[in-house]
């Protein structure tokens, strides 16, 4: 890990770890936008640390990434990620970025959002089920199938109809119907060649992987941390083999999505390969389930409640783990790679860079 | 917030030179399956092919990150690595010198002597010397220092009384490097232990085969009946032998063997799904497979921290930890799938798909027990989390 991308992750734990108290926390909790928060978290810089650079658009992936773990880590009650990669797909057409929250639209694999030209506008059709963060957000960055291309458009929210939801974790949603949404000349631009135009997706979902990986981490020192203080039957309960045996096999799930989700960043990065994304990205999910289940486990009836912070990490595990596509889609995406050659060609295909 | 460098591997990506190395691997074991040296597997594990390891031995891939003097290439462990996981893919019948290249040979070079290494080493390096690891006994399996076969000093020697047990190929190998109790326990229980290289050959010495689960001679029984050993077999330094074989398991502890011995259940699996498959069971295989090359990326990255000098005990063994249980569970998918998509074996012969899948069953027993079991395994990396 080099220098720039340290400090862009000790900076983003700082500010995060500085300003997210238990107060902000409740206030999430009650359904209130945390904007002191989003101040200190823009106002650092951090969500443009993907960078602006159109034809390496992945140049700066690591450090965008180290703010994404810290992101989860943390579990900020923001939309980080969205923000972060709206920003990136703007920038990469040479639009103005808009201030404030963004979402992304589609947020889905199997959604398509279409749009035809009208003069100079974009006129939009489709809609979007569950966008995260879609009712907080003031824009929506909308990749849309046209004629010419797919077109990275910025949607206000005032030109849409929206239904306010939230996921398990309580962070807000929306779904979204574009029909006959004007996006005007100075807001929508074609998608750079560099990028495909299921990139913003892809990156959304390779996002969500990588701040699970920092909540599991997170995860990990609590249920140590509560393992070790808590005491029954004359000392903590640590101490019993079952306990240590259950938390062995946490960190190893902490481990493995360590190693797999930084691989798919430099992956992603560096080649035109997948195989890591796909792999990070279906087995980090795996490891959410795994990982929540025996941290409460753990943590025992303190855990299952409110009393204890442990619910933020493991309520985002189970909602982040569906965002963007989940398990299934990942799998599946992986599994069409290895079944397109024979048998004895598998490892060719696992082991191609 | 509290980083725990032991769970984290540095994203490593293979350089050219061992990805050309990859290609050199492959069109060797192409020629071999022209010459019929390398047959498509019917069974999983490595078959015992002295032949086969003649051949890698003459391109230099046994013993490779050996100094030359010692018959070895002075490759990287990467490159090292890379061998390992074609080899092993391909299912190559490495059995016979798989263990005197991983462990024994290594041992050696360590902290044998020069006589020990010269005499040993090139013929290893050559694919000619096998050897068997003397560790377990009817009544120390994990609890390895508690094992009570003894070696005790005469003129001119040793003479060894006890028995070795699951001792894979002892009726094949030419050598054991064996731990033996030489100094009684006393307040530490890991001192008094000491390695011996014992010529399998020696007056004394019995070999009694043991059938496994799938029924096959693998594992055997060592009786030693007052086998004398010149003094010239101690290696290393009397007394110091359990600091030893700890190293010797260590180095073999996240290979890619750990989640590579189900590897020909999967090719079967693909050609049998892209004939009978539906999309219920490509997401199934997609999701192992994610698992499969999250474990490789680990392997890699460890082999990468070793090469640079570093000793990444933790990673090493939650490698070890989730690869063989993850190699427990392909033969289960396997037969889950086969079953969901209708080739069942109602009628008709068994397929070479059945047999693979079988034999990968009776074995997945061991994958969880050898080298270090889960629940051993866990220990470890519960301590290295601070918890004992």
């Amino acid at each position: 890990m080099n220098d720039i991308v340290r400090m862009v992750g000790d900076s983003a734990e700082r500010i995060f770890s500085g300003q997210i108290t238990a107060a902000v926390r409740a206030a999430f909790e009650r359904g209130e936008w945390c904007a002191d928060l989003w101040r200190a978290v823009d106002g650092a810089g951090l969500l443009d640390a993907l960078g602006d650079e159109a034809t390496t658009p992945y140049a700066q992936l690591d450090a965008g990434a180290a703010v994404l773990r810290a992101a989860g880590a943390y579990a900020v009650p923001l939309p980080v990620g969205e923000t972060m990669i709206g920003r990136w797909l703007i920038r990469s057409v040479g639009l103005a970025c808009p201030d404030g929250a963004l979402a992304l639209a589609p947020a889905n694999f199997d959604t398509t959002i279409s749009a035809t030209r009208r003069r100079d506008s974009l006129v939009l059709k489709g809609s979007e089920r569950l966008a995260p963060w879609g009712s907080s957000a003031a824009q929506i960055v909308a990749v849309a199938a046209t004629p010419d291309g797919p077109c990275v458009c910025q949607v206000s929210r005032e030109t849409v109809k929206s239904f306010a939801g939230r996921n398990l974790a309580g962070e807000p949603n929306a779904t979204i119907e574009f029909e006959g949404a004007e996006v005007p000349a100075g807001s929508w631009a074609l998608l750079a060649p560099s990028l495909s135009a299921e990139a913003g997706l892809e990156l959304a979902a390779l996002a969500r992987t990588v701040m699970m990986a920092g909540a599991l981490e997170r995860v990990l020192e609590l249920a140590v941390d509560y393992a070790g203080s808590r005491q029954q039957f004359g000392r903590p309960i640590a101490k019993f083999q079952a306990v240590q045996q259950n938390l062995a096999v946490l960190a190893a799930e902490v481990a493995v999505s360590n190693a797999v989700s930084d691989a798919a960043v430099a992956e992603l990065r560096e080649s035109n390969s997948r195989t890591l994304t796909l792999a990070a990205n279906a087995r980090v999910r795996d490891a959410a389930d795994v990982v929540a289940r025996i941290a409460h486990q753990v943590h025992g009836a303190i855990g299952f409640t409110h009393e204890h912070m442990l619910h933020h990490y493991t309520r985002r595990l189970w909602a982040w783990r569906d965002e963007y596509g989940g398990l299934a889609v990942w799998s599946q995406r992986l599994g069409r790679a290895a079944l397109a050659a024979d048998g004895e060609g598998l490892w060719s295909t696992l082991t191609a860079v | 917030m509290h980083e725990r460098a032991n769970l984290r591997l540095t994203a490593f990506r293979l350089d050219e030179q061992c990805e050309r190395l990859r290609l050199e691997v492959r069109e060797f074991l192409d020629e071999q399956r022209k010459s019929g040296l390398l047959v498509r597997p019917t069974r999983i594990g490595a078959e015992f092919s002295p032949e086969f390891s003649g051949k890698l031995g003459a391109r230099g891939w046994i013993g490779m990150c050996w100094p030359k003097r010692y018959g070895g290439g002075e490759r990287s462990a990467l490159e090292r690595y890379v061998v390992t996981e074609e080899l092993l893919a391909a299912g190559a019948p490495v059995r016979a010198h798989w263990v005197a290249d991983r462990q024994s040979g290594p041992v050696l070079l360590k902290f044998g002597t020069e006589a020990q290494r010269m005499k040993y080493l090139p013929a290893i390096a050559r694919g000619e010397c096998y050897s068997c690891v003397g560790l377990s006994e009817p009544d120390s399996g994990s609890d390895l220092v508690s094992i009570r076969t003894r070696a005790e000093r005469v003129d001119g020697g040793w003479r060894i009384n006890g028995t070795k047990l699951w001792t894979t190929n002892a009726h094949r190998a030419h050598f054991m490097v064996a731990l033996c109790r030489t100094a009684p326990a006393g307040d530490d229980r890991r001192s008094g232990l000491s390695q011996f290289l014992i010529d399998m050959k020696t007056p004394g010495l019995t070999v009694r085969p043991i059938l496994n689960l799938a029924s096959e001679h693998d594992f055997n029984e060592v009786h030693f009946d007052d086998a004398f050993v010149p003094a010239t077999a101690l290696i290393g330094e009397e007394g110091k032998g359990f600091s030893q074989v700890s190293a010797e398991l260590a180095y073999e502890r996240s290979g890619p063997e750990r989640w590579l011995s189900s590897f020909r259940v999967w090719v079967e699996l693909i050609d049998a799904l892209r004939e009978h498959g539906d999309s219920g069971s490509t997401t199934e295989v997609g999701r192992m497979l994610a698992h499969l090359v999250s474990l490789r990326q680990m392997s890699i990255s460890v082999a990468a921290m070793l090469q640079a000098g570093k000793t990444p005990n933790t990673q090493a063994a939650i490698v070890k930890e989730l690869g063989t249980r993850f190699d427990q569970e392909v033969p289960r998918l396997a037969h889950r799938l086969f079953d969901v998509v209708g080739l069942g074996r109602n009628g008709g012969a068994p397929t070479r798909a059945h047999n693979i899948v079988d034999h990968a069953l009776l074995w997945s027993p061991a994958f969880t027990l050898r080298g270090g079991t889960t629940e051993i395994l866990r220990g470890i990396i519960a301590r290295e989390l601070g918890l004992r």
